[in-house]
C-alpha cells in the first residue's frame, strides 16, 4: 500500500517536472515559461520530499521558485513580453480568418454605404440626364475634380497626422506618424524595434488602427466631395428610362469619384448606354493583397479572406491619368511605366525586419537571415533607379542606397500608389497597409522567426534526445550499488535540526548572495536606466550609426 | 520492490537533463537559456539526492552538498540575469545571436 502510494507520487511528480520542464520550451511567452519553470521546480521539491530530504524541499521552495522565479518574472516583465497575449491572438486570429476579414474591411464598407442612400436620394431625377452625358464631357468633370480631390484627401491626411501626433505619446512613434515614409518606418524598425518583436508587433497594431482610423476618414472626405461633385454637374430634370438607370448610376458618371470609391464598393454598375462603361468591369481583390484579382467574387487564395468588388478600368483614360500625373508628381524621375499597375511590376522580396532589403526572388535576409516575404509595389526601388524594373537585384548594399533615395520621396510614392490601390492616401497608410498585406501565414512564420528558438531546434533537440536516450541506458545498464533505503535515518525531521542546527550558515550564505544579486541587479538596472534618461538621443543615434555600418 | 527505486530517480534525472540540454541549445533568449540551465543544475540535483538517499543515506554531507549547488545555481542566475539586464540595456535585446561581441 505504501509502495503504491509512492509510486504513484513518484509517477505524479516525475511527470510534473519532465512536463513542466518540457513546457518551458514548448510555449512561445516567457511568461508561461517562467510559470511552466515554477511547476517543475515545485515538482521536484515533491521528488526532495519523496526522498525524504524535505529539508532540501524547503530550501528549493524557498530559493528556487521564491528568488528564482521572481527575477525571472521580473527580467520578463523588462524584456516586454505580454504574457503570451500576442501568441494567443495570432492562433486566434488565424483560426478566425473570416471574422478578421470582417473588421479589416469594415471602415471601407461603412462610408460606401452612404453614397448609395445618397445616390437613391438624388438620382431618379438626374441619373440618366447624367449617363447620357457624352464621353468628353463625361470625362471632363472628372479630370477637373482630380487636383482638388486630391487636395483634399492630402489636406486630409496632414490632419489626420496632427491629431495622430496629439494622439500618440511615445516620441519614435510620434516621429514615425509624422514622416511615416516606408523607408523611414523601416530604418527606425531596424535599429531600435526590430529586436523587440514585442514592441514592434504592438506598433504595428496601433499603425494598423490608424491607418483604418485615416481610412474611415477620408472615405466620409471623399463621399462629401463626390456629393459636391454630384451637385455641381450639370444635370436637368429630363426624362429616364427607368429599365437602363439603376440607382447608383450617378456614380459612374464621376469617374474620378468612382475610382477613388473603389475600395468599398461591393456592386458592379454595368451600364449599356455609355461605350466607356462597357471597359469597366467588377474586380475582386482582398483587403490584404491587392495583387489578387479576380473576376467573380470568393476568396483569396494567399489568405482566405474574403475577396472584396473593385471597380478596375485598366484601359481607362482616367485611371491612366490619374496613375502618371500622381507619379509625376510624387518622385521626378520616375517614367510613367512604374504607375502601371501591380500585375506588371516585378514582385519584390523584402524582410520583414529590414524593409531596406529588397531582393527579386524569394530566400534569406542576408542582413538577419529571416525568411524574405513577397512584397508588393515592388517599384519603389525603381523609382529610385530611374525606371530599371527588373534588374533591381543587386546586393544590399546598393539597395540601400536606393532606400535612402526612395526616402526622400516616399510620402509621394505613397501618394501615387495609394491613390492606384485603394483610393486611401496620405502618409503612414503604406507602412501599416504593408504590414496588413502580408498573410496570416506569413505573418506567423514572421512571428516563429522572432519567437525564442533558434532555426537549429530540430537538431538539439535530436542533440539532447541522443544524450538523454545515452543517459538513461547508462541509468539502466550500470548496477548500481542498493542498499535497503534508509535503515539508520532517524527521520526527515532529524535531517532538519541537524541541517538546521549546523549548517545554518550555508543556509543563510544562499539567502544572503540572492538578495545581493537581485539588489545588485535591480541596482544595475536603475542606474543604466538614469543614465540612458540623460542621454537617450546620443545612445540612439549611435546604435542608429552602427546597425548602419553593419 | 518497495518503492520507486535509484534507477527511477535516475531516469528521471537523466530526462530532464537532456530536456535542460534541449532549452539551452535551442533557445534564443538569454533568460530561457539561463531556464535551461537551471534545469540541467536541477536534474543534477535530484540525482544527488537520489544517491544520498539510497547508497548513504546516513551521511548528509551530500545534502550540503546540494545546499551549496543550489546556491551556486541561485548566485549563476542572479548574475546571469544582471549581465543579462545590462546587455538588454545595451542593445535593446535579449538575443543572444546579438551578444556577439563583448565590447560596445
Amino acid at each position: 500500500m505504501v509502495d503504491l502510494v509512492q509510486w504513484s507520487l513518484f509517477l505524479l511528480f516525475s511527470a510534473l517536472v519532465l512536463g513542466g520542464a518540457l513546457g518551458v520550451f514548448l510555449t512561445m511567452s516567457m511568461y508561461r515559461a517562467g510559470i511552466s519553470l515554477m511547476l517543475c521546480l515545485v515538482a521536484m521539491a515533491g521528488l526532495f520530499i519523496l526522498l525524504e530530504a524535505d529539508m532540501l524541499a524547503v530550501i528549493q521552495v524557498m530559493m528556487n521558485v521564491g528568488g528564482m522565479l521572481v527575477m525571472t518574472l521580473f527580467m520578463v516583465m523588462l524584456m516586454m513580453d505580454p504574457g503570451g497575449e500576442m501568441m494567443w491572438d495570432m492562433k486566434r486570429r488565424m483560426r478566425m480568418k473570416g471574422f478578421g476579414a470582417l473588421s479589416m474591411s469594415m471602415p471601407a464598407e461603412l462610408p460606401a454605404e452612404k453614397p448609395e442612400e445618397q445616390g437613391r436620394a438624388l438620382s431618379p431625377p438626374h441619373s440618366h440626364d447624367i449617363a447620357a452625358v457624352p464621353a468628353g464631357e463625361g470625362g471632363m468633370p472628372g479630370k477637373e475634380s482630380l487636383p482638388q480631390e486630391k487636395e483634399a484627401t492630402s489636406g486630409t491626411a496632414e490632419g489626420n497626422d496632427g491629431k495622430q501626433a496629439t494622439v500618440e505619446t511615445t516620441d519614435g512613434y510620434r516621429e514615425r506618424g509624422n514622416t511615416m515614409t516606408n523607408m523611414e518606418a523601416g530604418t527606425n524598425g531596424s535599429n531600435t524595434d526590430s529586436s523587440d518583436p514585442f514592441r514592434r508587433m504592438r506598433e504595428m497594431q496601433r499603425a494598423i488602427a490608424i491607418m483604418q482610423q485615416q481610412l474611415g476618414l477620408m472615405q466620409e472626405q471623399l463621399v462629401e466631395l463626390q456629393e459636391d461633385l454630384l451637385v455641381a454637374l450639370p444635370g436637368g430634370g429630363q426624362a429616364q428610362t427607368p429599365s437602363a438607370s439603376r440607382p447608383n448610376n450617378n456614380r459612374l458618371e464621376v469617374p474620378a469619384a468612382a475610382h477613388q470609391m473603389q475600395m468599398g464598393q461591393s456592386s458592379s454598375p454595368i451600364h449599356s448606354d455609355h461605350p466607356q462603361e462597357n471597359t469597366r468591369s467588377a474586380v475582386y481583390t482582398c483587403p490584404m493583397h491587392p495583387e489578387i484579382r479576380q473576376a467573380g467574387p470568393g476568396r483569396c487564395p494567399k489568405c482566405g479572406m474574403e475577396l472584396v468588388a473593385v471597380e478596375e478600368s485598366p484601359a481607362s483614360s482616367t485611371a491612366t491619368t490619374l496613375q502618371s500625373d500622381t507619379s509625376s508628381r510624387a518622385s521626378t524621375g520616375s517614367g510613367s511605366g512604374s504607375g502601371s499597375g501591380s500585375s506588371t511590376t516585378p514582385t519584390m522580396y523584402t524582410c520583414p525586419m529590414h524593409p531596406e532589403v529588397r531582393l527579386p526572388g524569394p530566400g534569406r535576409c542576408p542582413k538577419c537571415g529571416m525568411d524574405l516575404v513577397p512584397q508588393e509595389g515592388g517599384s519603389d526601388d525603381s523609382d529610385g533607379d530611374n525606371g530599371k524594373d527588373g534588374s533591381t537585384g543587386q546586393g544590399s548594399t546598393g539597395h540601400d542606397s536606393a532606400g535612402g533615395g526612395t526616402e526622400s520621396q516616399g510620402g509621394g510614392h505613397d501618394h501615387g500608389h495609394m491613390a492606384h490601390s485603394s483610393g486611401m492616401n496620405g502618409g503612414g497608410v503604406e507602412t501599416a497597409e504593408q504590414m496588413q498585406r502580408r498573410s496570416p501565414k506569413a505573418y506567423y512564420r514572421m512571428m516563429a522567426d522572432m519567437a525564442m528558438t533558434t532555426r537549429q531546434l530540430p537538431l538539439a533537440g535530436l542533440f539532447s534526445m541522443l544524450a538523454g536516450l545515452l543517459l538513461v541506458v547508462l541509468v539502466l545498464v550500470v548496477a548500481w550499488p542498493s542498499r535497503p533505503a534508509a535503515p539508520d535515518l532517524d527521520g526527515p525531521s532529524r535531517v532538519g535540526d541537524l541541517l538546521l542546527s549546523n549548517y545554518m550558515i550555508a543556509f543563510e550564505g544562499a539567502a544572503f548572495l540572492i538578495l545581493a544579486g537581485i539588489l545588485g541587479a535591480v541596482l544595475l538596472a536603475r542606474r543604466e536606466r538614469k543614465r540612458q534618461g540623460a542621454r537617450r538621443k546620443p545612445l540612439a543615434a549611435t546604435t542608429r550609426h552602427k546597425q548602419e555600418v553593419h | 520492490m518497495g518503492g520507486p527505486g535509484l534507477v527511477a530517480y535516475l531516469v528521471v534525472g537523466a530526462i530532464l537533463f537532456a530536456i535542460g540540454i534541449f532549452g539551452a541549445l535551442s533557445q534564443r533568449g538569454a533568460v530561457m537559456v539561463l531556464m535551461g540551465l537551471e534545469i540541467i543544475l536541477n536534474a543534477s540535483i535530484l540525482n544527488l539526492v537520489a544517491f544520498w538517499r539510497f547508497i548513504s543515506p546516513g551521511d548528509y554531507s551530500p545534502q550540503v552538498f546540494v545546499i551549496v549547488a543550489m546556491t551556486i545555481g541561485a548566485v549563476e542566475m542572479a548574475v546571469g540575469l544582471g549581465i543579462i539586464l545590462m546587455l538588454y540595456r545595451k542593445k535593446g535585446t535579449q538575443n543572444i545571436d546579438k551578444f556577439s561581441e563583448m565590447k560596445e
